[in-house]
């Protein structure tokens, strides 16, 4: 049996046609005799991809080129010579279908564990100016694109900085947080924990309050997010999961934007449910810790969610360092996001509720 | 000698694409399982094996392209390619003061870049086991960037100086209260002059290109002009105007229909219909557009291009790039990316179906030794989606 195709001498472009065939000892013969005879095992074959023609290249640079890959295959296997073993995964449908299913599970592994995960670890190993640099103009940008100064009177803000910083001496771990005051605006009644330790709460925010504790419990929840070091977490995952995606696709095509956008969405929603969470567990143990009823966290977002436009101590704000955010990107929450980052209200609610019914009952 | 000229009688001859979207997905999936598991390191063995399917499938008389890369070299090149991202996107999220000073590197290695990238890249892609070469002129790399870039800051200068002068920007930022930035004003003029340059700066970057490369002893020659590439633009252009006045108008004629006036505040089902038919128009018709100026580049630069006698020819039709690049992102979006061989599939074989050749002197070409090369370039530009133009 011979294999037709086309040889090219490798100095010129025009080509030969040709045949190629074979003996028992391995020794390749081509009519017309374009290349003296020699074995097999000294012709450098290209590796079988697809149904793409291969290449037979012999030592002085001649190079035969044929499609006929059932023959040639065969020729191979007898004399030993292997088309790799990724061929053999890509030619084997059961292959293809164990390697989709794998693909798919550690992808949503790595987005919805991995990454959070790492990024935790390096996140806590990190010395608190990192954290500083990136909330570094953040309040600056939302200064002097959404915020304009507060109109809390002196005593007020006086009286809540106090309270606030009695809040960050019972933790370590949440010392250097300052608290300051602005009026919301567009974004109504909010509270944010900047990367840096700035705590912002909105004059909506405060007038809401109607009782103690109600501005300290959301206060704590707003320390859970610097304890936690929230934004420098996501931060880092997004960068991790940037380089990572880039080290293993090579390149960023047009369409091939969405195979990022599809593990950054699950890191997302993974991390602002788990997040806001942690940072309402934070709030809830040291509220217990200090007598403050646990019910008050839960009255003020149930005000909060009937007050409508604004969220409850949300972190969006120290997500994303300012150059990410420009001016149409900067936190505006609305319903979609409301919804998309955070744990049902209701959920929240009743959390704090059921931990006050168990204090009662203890 | 039984030499067979391929092609005796000189005829335009149609390029073939002879892959499928089930064989190349078996090949595209294989190639993502190993690159996750080994984090990456496989990718340098799938970007050849990737890169040789789509050359060993386009055929011209039934002889297909090559790509010969040695794995390895794409690795090394690669790993200092994500160190220098790495580098990058830290500088971005970390210290954004200075992104300024990162930026500027790269826009001044990039000449140098796009030099290396394109010597490995020709040298390494055969057709009739004749290598492909690109003369790694730098200094040629380097004038034809430095004229538009000095210019386009020579604008920016002009303009801010102007409207500096003329009170301008005290007049804006008294009547904005503060809201007036003069850095958002610089980087809008800078990217406004920029705009201006873009196709005047593919035009060259295109000429450059080809006219570094050659196949075998034949280099190639560049015959279009810079105007060919402007009128597309300006078509473009005017298109995307009457695109933006026509929603304009749809939207008023909804928002009217629907009541909504200004001081009235926003009823909620209006301004959510306004959002959906904007998006619709924006991006339905940017694929459109995209098409279209994708479409006529390619058409200009691919049939102004000559190796010797042997010349090419490309058609491909706006509206059916457009129409392949709308379906191919729901396509791929809607099977959750699934579909992405298949998309390259259908684009690589309409671009092929629309290239021809005419063959007049194939049989008298002959090879030029040339020596190896780095893969360092061509990763950067892979890695940072610089646009080649291939």
């Amino acid at each position: 049996m011979a294999i037709k195709g086309r040889f090219y001498d490798g100095r010129h472009a025009n080509s030969h046609e040709a045949l190629l065939s074979i003996n028992e000892e391995g020794q390749l013969h081509c009519s017309p005799e374009l290349i003296p005879p020699q074995p097999i095992s000294q012709v450098q074959i290209s590796r079988r991809i697809g149904d793409i023609p291969r290449r037979l290249t012999f030592a002085d640079g001649g190079m035969f080129e044929t499609v006929d890959h059932e023959t040639l295959d065969d020729w191979m296997q007898q004399h030993g010579i292997s088309n790799g073993w990724v061929h053999r995964l890509e030619s084997n449908y059961r292959y293809v279908i164990v390697a989709l299913v794998a693909v798919a599970a550690i992808i949503t592994a790595m987005s919805l564990w991995g990454i959070p995960w790492i990024s935790a670890r390096i996140a806590y190993r990190l010395p608190a100016d990192v954290s500083r640099h990136i909330g570094h103009g953040v309040l600056e940008t939302l200064d002097s694109r959404i915020f304009k100064p507060t109109t809390l009177d002196w005593e007020q803000r006086r009286d809540l900085r106090r309270r606030f910083q009695v809040l960050v001496a019972g933790d370590t771990r949440a010392s250097g947080a300052t608290l300051v005051f602005r009026r919301g605006g567009i974004i109504g009644a909010n509270a944010f924990a900047l990367p840096d330790g700035t705590v912002v709460m909105t004059d909506e925010l405060v007038g809401l309050a109607e009782h103690d504790g109600e501005l300290q419990s959301v206060m704590l929840h707003e320390l859970g997010h610097l304890v936690y070091r929230h934004s420098l977490r996501r931060v880092i995952s997004h960068s991790g999961l940037a380089i990572l995606t880039l080290a293993i696709t090579g390149d960023v095509h047009s369409a091939g934007t969405i195979v990022v956008a599809l593990p950054g969405i699950l890191i997302d929603s993974s991390y602002s449910r788990a997040m806001e969470a942690e940072a309402d567990d934070y709030a809830l143990v040291r509220m217990q810790q200090l007598h403050i009823p646990t019910t008050r966290f839960a009255d003020f977002l149930q005000r909060l969610g009937n007050y409508g436009t604004g969220t409850v101590a949300d972190n969006e704000a120290g997500e994303r360092p300012p150059k990410d955010s420009g001016p149409d990107q900067s936190p505006r929450p609305t319903w979609a996001s409301y919804i998309a980052s955070h744990p049902p209200t209701a959920d929240r609610i009743a959390k704090f509720r059921a931990a006050a019914n168990r204090n009662s009952e203890e | 000698m039984a030499s067979s000229a391929d092609n005796p009688y000189p005829v335009w001859y149609t390029l073939k694409f002879t892959g499928t979207a089930p064989e190349y997905f078996r090949i595209w999936i294989v190639n993502l399982l190993l690159s996750v598991i080994t984090l990456g390191i496989y990718s340098a063995w799938a970007k050849v094996r990737t890169l040789a399917y789509f050359y060993g499938h386009t055929t011209i008389h039934d002889s297909g392209f090559s790509f010969l890369a040695n794995p390895v070299k794409i690795l090394k090149g690669r790993i200092v390619a994500v160190g220098l991202f790495a580098i990058y996107w830290g500088t971005l999220k970390f210290y954004p003061e200075h992104i300024l000073w990162a930026v500027s590197a790269l826009v001044l290695l990039f000449p140098f870049i796009l030099v290396t990238a394109l010597s490995f890249r020709m040298r390494n892609t055969a057709f009739r086991n004749i290598r492909f070469h690109f003369k790694p002129n730098f200094g040629g790399a380097y004038r034809m960037f430095i004229i538009p870039v000095l210019i386009i800051l020579a604008l920016t200068w002009a303009g801010y100086s102007m409207l500096e002068s003329s009170d301008f920007v005290r007049r804006a930022q008294e009547q904005s209260k503060g809201e007036f930035h003069v850095q958002d004003m610089v980087v809008s003029l800078l990217f406004l002059s920029a705009a201006v340059f873009i196709p005047y700066f593919m035009y060259l970057r295109a000429k450059f290109m080809v006219e570094q490369t050659s196949y075998g002893n034949r280099t190639a020659t560049f015959h279009a002009r810079g105007w060919d590439f402007y009128k597309y633009f300006l078509v473009a252009l005017v298109t995307f105007i009457l695109l933006v006045i026509a929603t304009s108008v749809v939207v008023g004629v909804v928002a009217v229909a629907g009541g909504v006036s200004a001081g009235k505040g926003h009823s909620g089902a209006v301004p959510a219909l306004i959002t959906i038919i904007m998006m619709l128009m924006i991006y339905g018709v940017g694929f459109f557009i995209a098409g279209y100026i994708n479409a006529r580049i390619t058409n200009v630069t691919v049939s102004n291009i000559q190796f010797g006698e042997n010349r090419l020819q490309c058609h491909l039709k706006p509206l059916t790039v457009g129409w392949i690049y709308l379906t191919n992102t729901i396509a791929i979006i809607l099977s959750l990316t699934l579909l992405i061989p298949w998309a390259q599939v259908r684009m690589a074989r309409y671009k092929a179906g629309c290239t021809e050749i005419l063959e007049k002197d194939f049989h008298s070409i002959e090879a030029v030794a040339q020596p190896d090369r780095s893969a360092i370039g061509e990763e950067i530009i892979d890695i940072f989606d610089f646009d080649m133009g291939f």
